[in-house]
């Protein structure tokens, strides 16, 4: 009796809190920080030193909850429905039933790394917490209490903002699709202390480890792609000044999509309040802090394998030399019967054999032993070619080779959704297509590619769709030419990734779908950048229905200013596969609805090219 | 007024120097002489004593840096034609974390052709504030700080790399000096890695440990 009594009066004293509480009653819209569409994506470091790309783990996931805590400040919650009180674990497990992930946030002032990892410790609490050391989620999401929660789609849109009160209900209505941006009272009995982030203060370990770890260190660290460590605070001190310079003129992280051209799996942005925070702490002497206050440093895979060990391995056949210094060198290297049998492939993944000279890698298979007749005929590994030299091409009925992905330093490896992947026909050679640039060290490369096979059966399988024109005439100085071309999709599809390709004159790709709505949907708007050349992955294959346009318009500068024009002074430019040539296309990953379909696109696809090259 | 105070202030920085680079010529080998050159004290009167005084060029360099890397191959080719042109051409590291023996680890890495000095405790570059790495510097041995930027135009900004070279900025200076002349253009903006301020606490925060270190 006695206990029941003691747990009913601890009811009603968090009832009374909960009212006293409720000091005001406030809008998502008010509250919402600038910037919240930046949150989904996020990459951030967990206490337990887990590298996480909010709402991107484990595929794409309906939505993402995120709760703002303090250590000092426990939250239980009050259910509306039961009066019960329930565990942020309880609510979280919840959460993660549905589909969507429930992330804990520290954002405080004076809570150190040790403290955040005792109170989970403490807690037992079984989902990820995040000290928002640099405050970029505080930031964002604008909170000012502890205590108060997000629910996010996984397009960052807002769906419901309020305290902890309820959140079950509302999961479930939002897992539902049934949600509305309602107004949420928000208790302020723990108001959220921001980080202290004076030019004075900033420091490496409490402010800017977690925003290097999280965003730079997956390249930039020993047997990294990058060109030199940031791994501890003596690295990034040294390139201090280095690291504001990249970042304020964003070059660094490397992300060519307009910011507003909308949002992919694998961008890579800071925020401008990041940004500012890197300047603010190098302008400050770029301190090193307490070391108590930092998060541990993620643990790194030194196999070079980003999804852990393929099921297949395919290594060159043997290593190539390169030079220390002269052109970039462009070679095939052929592997005779790579895939032997017929594969479902989930994932795929290449590891350059020397990081700091492989520029980029295209993949091919090729069932007409084209390509390894090709290399018979030149003594040294593998064969240079402007081109494919003819073992692929595009039209030709006799083509018996099939492009199979890319790799370009800072791309996420290949990894479609459950059921979803490329069935891949035995009988093959392979071949890489591999791009070095000379660094002014001799050294050699042996690269590999890893395929990952789907556990459970393919339902999906992704083709490839090319658009584009050979009817390039770019003359020389002229430093605004522009290419359009289109095609109507006979045929429903989804569309999964686009990447476009050009030379070194190519300075822009825009490309737009026009619904048979009316409705104009951006695909993609980002500058070209022959190095850093790649696909643009969608957060969910995105829906187009047959009879929808894809538009494209490809943007040239032959003018002496470009400064990767091939030629000094410029000369004119024409189609054609050599680098000092140029090309206008873009390749679609694309789900199609049956294999009547798939040949319907395809058709539509050359009967594009052939509309668009004729003079 | 102002261009002569600059012309009199690069002079005694040249000074300085080239007697600091006369110095390190007297050792043999890479490996005591930066310490030496960058351990001398009393710069100027040596050069006094110094009647051997070249033309000379300073490139400021990273052993991390990737600009410097990529450019090693073009200063190899600047540091051969440099005899010919009445000129020393030195490879100068002032970060704080270079050490001799990661300065001869880059020289044979990448197959350097000319003498590389550690500038213990960034006392060159406190003098003559590179902005970053690699930056060059040509002194005329009468004139004194003739040019200072970059080695040519191949970079246009960090990571954009000119597929044709058309301007030769290190190379033109050179040659107007062993013609006698004023180099055409005096300063250029060098691409690479930025050094930040050398009189802030940053880049010379922890050098003397450091600087220790390379001497044991």
């Amino acid at each position: 009796m006695k206990i029941l009594l003691k747990k009913w009066l601890w009811k009603v004293e968090l009832i009374l809190i909960a009212l006293a509480c409720q000091i005001s009653v406030v809008g998502a819209a008010e509250v919402a920080g600038e910037g919240i569409e930046q949150i989904v994506g996020t990459r951030v470091i967990d206490v337990q030193g887990n590298r996480i790309q909010l709402g991107m783990d484990e595929n794409v996931l309906k939505a993402v909850v995120i709760v703002f805590l303090n250590p000092t400040c426990s939250p239980l919650v009050m259910d509306r429905s039961t009066n019960d009180v329930r565990s942020l674990n309880e609510i979280s497990a919840h959460v993660h039933k549905l589909g969507m992930k429930f992330y804990g946030v520290v954002s405080d002032i004076n809570t150190s790394w040790a403290e955040v990892k005792e109170y989970v410790d403490s807690q037992g609490l079984g989902f990820p917490v995040i000290l928002d050391g640099d405050g970029n989620l505080a930031h964002l999401l604008n909170p000012v209490t502890t205590s108060e929660v997000f629910v996010l789609s996984k397009h960052s849109e807002l769906l419901r903002h309020g305290g902890l009160s309820g959140i079950s209900e509302i999961v479930t209505a939002v897992s539902k699709g049934e949600f509305s941006q309602e107004r949420q009272s928000i208790s302020k009995d723990c108001p959220l202390r921001r980080p202290d982030v004076t030019e004075q203060s900033l420091n490496y370990n409490q402010h800017i480890a977690g925003l290097i770890q999280g965003n730079c260190v997956e390249c930039h660290r020993k047997n990294g792609v990058a060109p030199f460590h940031l791994e501890n605070y003596i690295q990034a001190r040294n390139f201090a000044h280095v690291i504001a310079h990249v970042t304020r003129e964003r070059i660094m992280p490397p992300w060519k999509a307009d910011s507003d051209s909308g949002h992919y799996l694998n961008e890579r942005l800071l925020t401008q309040y990041q940004i500012d925070l890197i300047q603010n702490w190098v302008k400050g002497g770029a301190k090193e802090g307490d070391a108590a206050a930092a998060i541990p440093a993620p643990e790194l895979d030194v196999s070079g394998w980003r999804l852990g060990q393929p099921d297949i391995v395919i290594t060159m056949p043997e290593a190539f030399d390169i030079p220390s210094s002269g052109p970039d060198i462009y070679r095939y290297f052929v592997v005779n019967d790579a895939i032997p049998d017929d594969l479902q492939i989930a994932m795929i993944d290449f590891k350059p054999g020397d990081p700091s000279v492989v520029h980029h890698s295209n993949f091919f298979v090729d069932y007409g032993k084209k390509a390894r007749k090709m290399d018979e005929k030149d003594p040294k590994p593998g064969f240079s070619v402007f081109g494919t030299g003819g073992f692929f091409s595009y039209w030709d009925e006799d083509s018996t080779a099939a492009g199979l992905g890319a790799w370009a330093p800072s791309g996420n490896p290949v990894r479609y959704a459950d059921g979803i992947g490329i069935k891949l026909p035995g009988g093959a050679d392979f071949v890489f297509e591999v791009h070095y640039h000379p660094t002014g060290k001799k050294t050699r490369d042996l690269s590999q590619l890893g395929i990952y096979l789907s556990e459970k059966p393919i339902k999906r399988a992704v083709s490839s769709l090319f658009v584009g024109t050979s009817q390039i005439d770019i003359p020389a100085g002229d430093a605004n030419y522009r290419r359009q071309f289109w095609i109507e999709l006979p045929a429903n599809i989804e569309l999964v990734d686009i990447a476009p390709h050009m030379h070194y004159l190519g300075t822009r790709a825009e490309v737009d779908a026009l619904l048979p709505s009316g409705k104009t949907v951006s695909l993609l708007k980002a500058d070209w950048d022959f190095r850093w050349q790649g696909a643009y992955y969608y957060r969910e294959p995105l829906h187009l229905p047959k009879g929808t346009r894809i538009s494209a318009m490809m943007r040239y500068d032959n003018s002496a200013d470009n400064p990767y024009n091939p030629y000094s002074p410029p000369t004119r430019a024409t189609w054609g596969w050599g680098t000092d040539q140029e090309m206008g296309e873009i390749y679609l990953t694309v789900l199609s609805e049956s294999d009547d379909d798939l040949k319907k696109l395809q058709d539509a696809a050359q009967q594009s090219w052939y509309r668009s090259s004729a003079p | 007024m102002k261009r002569t105070l600059r012309y009199v202030q690069s002079f005694v920085i040249s000074l300085s120097l080239i007697a600091l680079i006369a110095l390190g010529k007297s050792a043999q080998g890479a490996s005591t002489m930066g310490v030496t050159a960058i351990d001398a004290n009393g710069l100027i009167a040596e050069f006094d004593s110094n009647p051997d005084a070249q033309n000379l060029v300073v490139v400021f360099l990273g052993t991390q840096c990737v600009i410097s890397r990529r450019m090693i191959s073009r200063l190899n080719e600047l540091a051969a034609m440099a005899t010919e042109l009445n000129f020393d051409f030195y490879g100068l590291f002032p970060n704080h974390w270079d050490t001799l023996n990661s300065i001869n680890t880059f020289k044979r890495e990448y197959e350097v052709g000319f003498p590389l000095l550690l500038d213990r405790e960034a006392q060159v570059a406190k003098r003559l504030k590179p902005m970053v790495s690699p930056e060059s510097f040509v002194f005329d041995k009468n004139k004194g700080l003739v040019y200072r930027g970059r080695i040519d135009n191949r970079f246009v900004s960090i990571g954009v790399l000119r597929n044709q070279i058309t301007r030769h900025d290190l190379f033109d200076a050179m040659q107007s000096v062993s013609q006698g002349r004023l180099p055409a253009i005096s300063e250029t903006e060098p691409v690479g890695c930025v050094y930040g301020d050398w009189d802030g606490n940053l880049t010379t925060k922890k050098s003397i440990q450091h600087g220790s270190h390379a001497i044991e």
